[in-house]
């Protein structure tokens, strides 16, 4: 199925599924009928369709339908879920600790959900573009692979050259570049201004270079260049991951609050 | 020339397993060991490799990705000569959001947990938001509303109560009538009869369709026998400033079998004949604007609107009655004190004539005055009563005429001696014991306690002196006689006492006797052996007293004197013409109705609406432009819903005509004036009052409930 028959068929079905929650919604508080009982068991149902989702992901040799099908699902249902909640929750705020607590968890779980949507649509095709694809978890080994290819270049400069230029520079400028990840906020927010001043410091540095330096410090320029895109990978990646470090916790804690609220409401209406 | 830096061949790279909860600890230095740490953490590097024995010979099995077999290769025992050093494993990323989650989770568990075991944090915590404002000051526990919610959270579960809201706790503090649970607070078998009423009628206009869509969700199928719980219509927890009784016109009709989409769209007109109980005071607008009012000698204290009569009552609400003073007094005031009254007095006591050739010998009645000719009246007759003898006695003589008894009817003259004599006691008792004795001898006869009032209002401050002087003449002996009688049963031969002569004529000029009491009170004329009452003027307290005890027949010990007593002063020429204008009512209860309608505050009708607030929009017309005048052929129309002994409320002939719907729905319509439901209606409705009076004890202790 094509990428925009599927997008089209996905918001179809939620328009249609909200709109007909809604009308029994409507149709339910016309009567004096408790429609949030109705709109809160929906949403819950739905809540423990979304949390499969992470079970799927555990369970990896299970015939369960494709990931990306999952994903498709989890994503509009997340949708659908946001559209229950206005349902359930009316035009009003939320007033008791509980179940402001619990809405204000939800919240956060459904915008750091959209978050990771637009992350995960915006972030790959930036580190695409940014250079060499690298996986995370070897960014650390290969950071320090660069850092000491980079020092050897430059002790070895002295040798070659019978001057210390290259190493002077790289001691002040670039050995705390080198030592660790830098320029991490700039690189989420594509600002790259801070490596670009680097170069243009190491571009400032050749007119005192005679040429057997100079061809070293294109070497270094390269592992300049080597280094950003590691920082720009981990950064990208970084986030990939990392705003599931809000978006998982939150939605324990409000699976947590919501069976509370969920087994109160049921008792007590 | 662009640097790749990752190497893919599994020769020069190690593979990434990034489910695995720890990590090597020199991952980050690019020197991480191919084994890598345990499923609990810890490191289990040893050497680079396990050689390999092949013949005679180790060979190192260094991996490729490591670097191949190393140049020193094993050692003389097989052994490894590349020892690892040992790491401190690392969490890997999944690992860490795994415990970021699970303390979530336990953090959220202990916090319900927490609540869950305390009782204040637990009410606190879990009330699902603040009270209405109106409730705030019971918003202490939540057991307050919800009887099995008490104490901590964690009881809650294991109680035995339910715990959704007790309708029946409202009732503590809200009365809205007898069957608080049913729709409208009516019971089932009227509710049968206002959904039959209307099944018929199919509504003017088109359905909205959120309307529509909201029918099929409908209460009415049931409405009549469910029971609504409070909690249905007004819903609390939504913090101070919410309303209670908001609720949407489609709520309103949930239970409702004909509905429809507004006041403005189809709604149902209002009723033709709106009123439907006759009014209390009889008023024929027709015929007073059409003849009194004109009329020359009238129209100078004729009303000029309909204001110099009607008023809004405090509230606005309804439009009341003015005073009598304002309204009728300056045309019938002189009318209702009798000025050109034939009758103008009410007889109290009159001494009627008996037989005195038959009453003889043992028959005999003593002194009895020779003019004495009055009618045996009703307040007479009552009085008599309270003596037994006399009250069959008066039974046995029926309607006789007591001047022309049978010598023979040994029985009627044995019975009118016993009357005669009971009058005689009668006044001699008043004249000696005052007005105690009126009172028992009424309270007997009426068969209930009076009150302080009616005694009063009854008796109208009679003295014994104005008996003795009415009587006086005609029983010179009367205290011998009485007393004889009484004590020794020596009836004295009957003698007939000539009246006192006249007053000869003088120069000084003598008013009449009733017009010696133009302001109202006791008399007596000269010889007439009649004493009478003559009425103070409008709303005489001994008037309506009698006419409010005598009215319901039923509720007295002799319904026949009191029935006879009740048409002498409410007949249609008594003394006061009280009944010319206040109608007297037998259904729906027995009344006689003093006053115009008067707001009920215990009322509560399903239609309400404010007078006051639509008087300044009025224009031309006035009060004309909702409350037209009527034109009807019978002049008599509105009269014969009063004609003597119609006494039903509920027969009526109005002057005026109903209000249209089309009138209010001109300016009551979406985005002009508000037009749902409860503009107009209530949803409690029946004789209740609506807020239940608590009290303190005076010993400080009790609060509870006085009144429901």
């Amino acid at each position: 199925m094509m990428f925009s028959t599927r997008r089209r068929l996905g918001l179809a079905v939620l328009i249609l599924a909200s709109l007909a929650f809604w009308l029994v919604d409507h149709a339910l508080t016309a009567n004096l009928r408790r429609p949030a009982i109705f709109s809160g068991l929906s949403l819950m149902t739905v809540v423990l369709l979304l949390t499969l989702f992470n079970a799927r992901k555990k369970l990896p040799f299970l015939p369960l339908l494709r990931a990306s099908t999952w994903m498709q699902v989890h994503i509009y249902a997340g949708i659908f879920s946001v559209v229950l909640f206005f349902i359930h929750v009316g035009p009003k705020v939320p007033h008791g600790w509980l179940e402001s607590t619990l809405a204000v968890l939800f919240l956060g779980v459904a915008v750091s959900g959209f978050v990771g949507l637009g992350i995960s649509r915006w972030v790959p095709s930036r580190l695409t573009l940014s250079g060499e694809n690298l996986i995370f978890e070897r960014i650390p080994a290969l950071r320090s692979a660069v850092s000491q290819e980079v020092e050897n270049v430059v002790i070895d400069s002295v040798g070659q050259t019978n001057s210390s230029t290259i190493a002077d520079f790289y001691e002040k400028k670039l050995r705390p570049y080198f030592a660790e990840p830098r320029f991490i906020f700039s690189h989420l927010v594509g600002y790259q201004k801070p490596v670009l001043r680097l170069l243009s410091e190491v571009e400032a540095l050749d007119r005192y270079l005679n040429p057997e330096e100079k061809a070293i410090m294109t070497q270094v320029t390269e592992l300049i260049r080597a280094k950003n895109n590691l920082d720009m990978q981990l950064a990208g990646q970084g986030l990939l991951k990392g705003w599931l470090f809000v978006h998982i916790p939150l939605t324990y804690s409000m699976i947590v609050f919501a069976v509370v609220h969920g087994a109160l409401a049921w008792l007590v209406h | 020339m662009k640097r790749w830096l990752q190497q893919f061949s599994f020769k020069k790279s190690a593979y990434e397993r990034p489910n695995q909860t720890w990590v090597c600890g020199r991952t980050c230095s690019g020197a991480g060991c191919l084994v890598g740490p345990d499923a609990q953490g810890n490191c289990r590097a040893t050497t680079e490799c396990r050689p390999l024995r092949k013949g005679d010979r180790w060979q190192c099995t260094r991996a490729a990705s490591q670097g191949g077999p190393c140049p020193d290769g094993p050692l003389p025992d097989g052994a490894c000569c590349r020892t690892i050093p040992k790491c401190i494993p690392l969490r890997g990323l999944r690992s860490w959001r795994g415990l970021a989650s699970l303390g979530a989770f336990a953090v959220s568990l202990a916090l319900i947990l927490f609540v869950f075991g305390s009782s204040r944090r637990g009410n606190n915590f879990l009330s699902p938001g603040g009270l209405s404002a109106s409730h705030a000051f019971t918003g202490s526990k939540c057991s307050d509303c919800h009887p099995g919610l008490e104490g901590p959270p964690a009881r809650w579960l294991t109680g035995t109560n339910h715990l959704a809201t007790d309708g029946r706790l409202c009732l503590d503090c809200h009365n809205v009538g007898s069957e608080p649970f049913r729709p409208h607070a009516l019971p089932e078998e009227t509710l049968k009869l206002l959904t039959e009423a209307v099944l018929g009628r199919k509504p003017t206009g088109k359905l909205t369709a959120s309307l529509a869509v909201a029918s099929l969700a409908s209460r009415r199928h049931d409405s009549a026998a469910q029971q609504l719980d409070c909690a249905v219509c007004h819903q609390e927890h939504l913090g101070a400033n919410h309303d209670l009784r908001t609720i949407t016109d489609m709520q309103c009709q949930s239970c409702h079998s004909v509905q429809f989409s507004g006041f403005a769209a189809g709604h149902p007109p209002f009723p033709k004949e709106p009123f439907t109980r006759r009014t209390r005071i009889i008023f024929d607008h027709d015929s007073h604007l059409k003849h009194h009012f004109t009329d020359a000698a009238s129209a100078p204290s004729a009303p000029t609107s309909c204001v110099s009569c009607h008023e809004p009552d405090l509230k606005g609400a309804s439009m009341t009655l003015k005073p009598y003073e304002v309204t009728c007094a300056p045309c019938h005031d002189d009318q209702i004190k009798g000025k050109g009254a034939v009758k103008i007095g009410l007889t109290f006591i009159g001494l009627p004539r008996f037989d005195d050739r038959s009453l003889t010998g043992k028959f005999g009645i003593g002194q009895w005055p020779e003019d004495a000719e009055q009618p045996m009246t009703p307040f007479l007759r009552l009085l008599l009563a309270a003596d037994p003898k006399v009250l069959s006695a008066m039974g046995t003589l029926g309607e006789a005429d007591l001047s022309d008894i049978s010598k023979t009817d040994t029985a009627k003259l044995a019975a009118a001696q016993t009357v005669a004599w009971g009058i005689k006691g009668l006044i001699f008792d008043v004249v000696t014991r005052g007005q105690d004795e009126l009172i028992e001898r009424l309270t007997k006869s009426l068969g209930r306690q009076l009150t302080s009032h009616e005694q009063e209002s009854i008796t109208a401050f009679i003295t014994s002196d104005v008996i003795r002087t009415a009587f006086a003449s005609g029983f010179p002996r009367l205290q011998d006689e009485v007393i004889n009688y009484r004590t020794k049963g020596e009836a004295a031969d009957t003698e007939l006492m000539p009246s006192p002569p006249l007053a000869k004529a003088t120069a000084v000029k003598t008013a009449p006797p009733d017009v010696r009491v133009n302001l109202g009170g006791w008399y007596s004329a000269d010889a007439s052996f009649a004493l009478k009452y003559r009425p103070r003027g409008h709303a005489d307290r001994f008037l309506t007293e009698w006419m409010n005890l005598t009215v319901d027949t039923n509720k007295t010990a002799l319904p026949a004197v009191a029935g006879a007593l009740f048409d002498e002063v409410a007949g249609a020429k008594a003394p006061g013409l009280c009944a010319k204008c206040h109608s007297i009512d037998s259904k729906p209860d027995f009344r006689v109705n003093w006053t115009g309608r008067r707001p009920d505050r215990m009322e509560h009708k399903f239609t309400r609406f404010a007078h006051s607030a639509h008087v300044s929009l009025l224009e031309g017309q006035g009060c004309q432009t909702c409350h037209s005048l009527k034109v009807t052929a019978d002049p008599d129309a509105f009269a014969s819903a009063y004609k003597p002994g119609q006494r039903d409320a509920f027969i009526a002939h109005s002057n005026f005509g109903g209000v249209t719907q089309t009138s209010c729905a001109s300016c009551h319509q979406p985005a002009f004036v508000r037009a749902d439901c409860t503009t107009c209606h209530n949803y409690h409705v029946g004789r209740f009052q609506s807020s239940i009076l608590k009290s303190a004890g005076f010993d400080g202790k009790a609060l509870a409930p006085v009144a429901k």
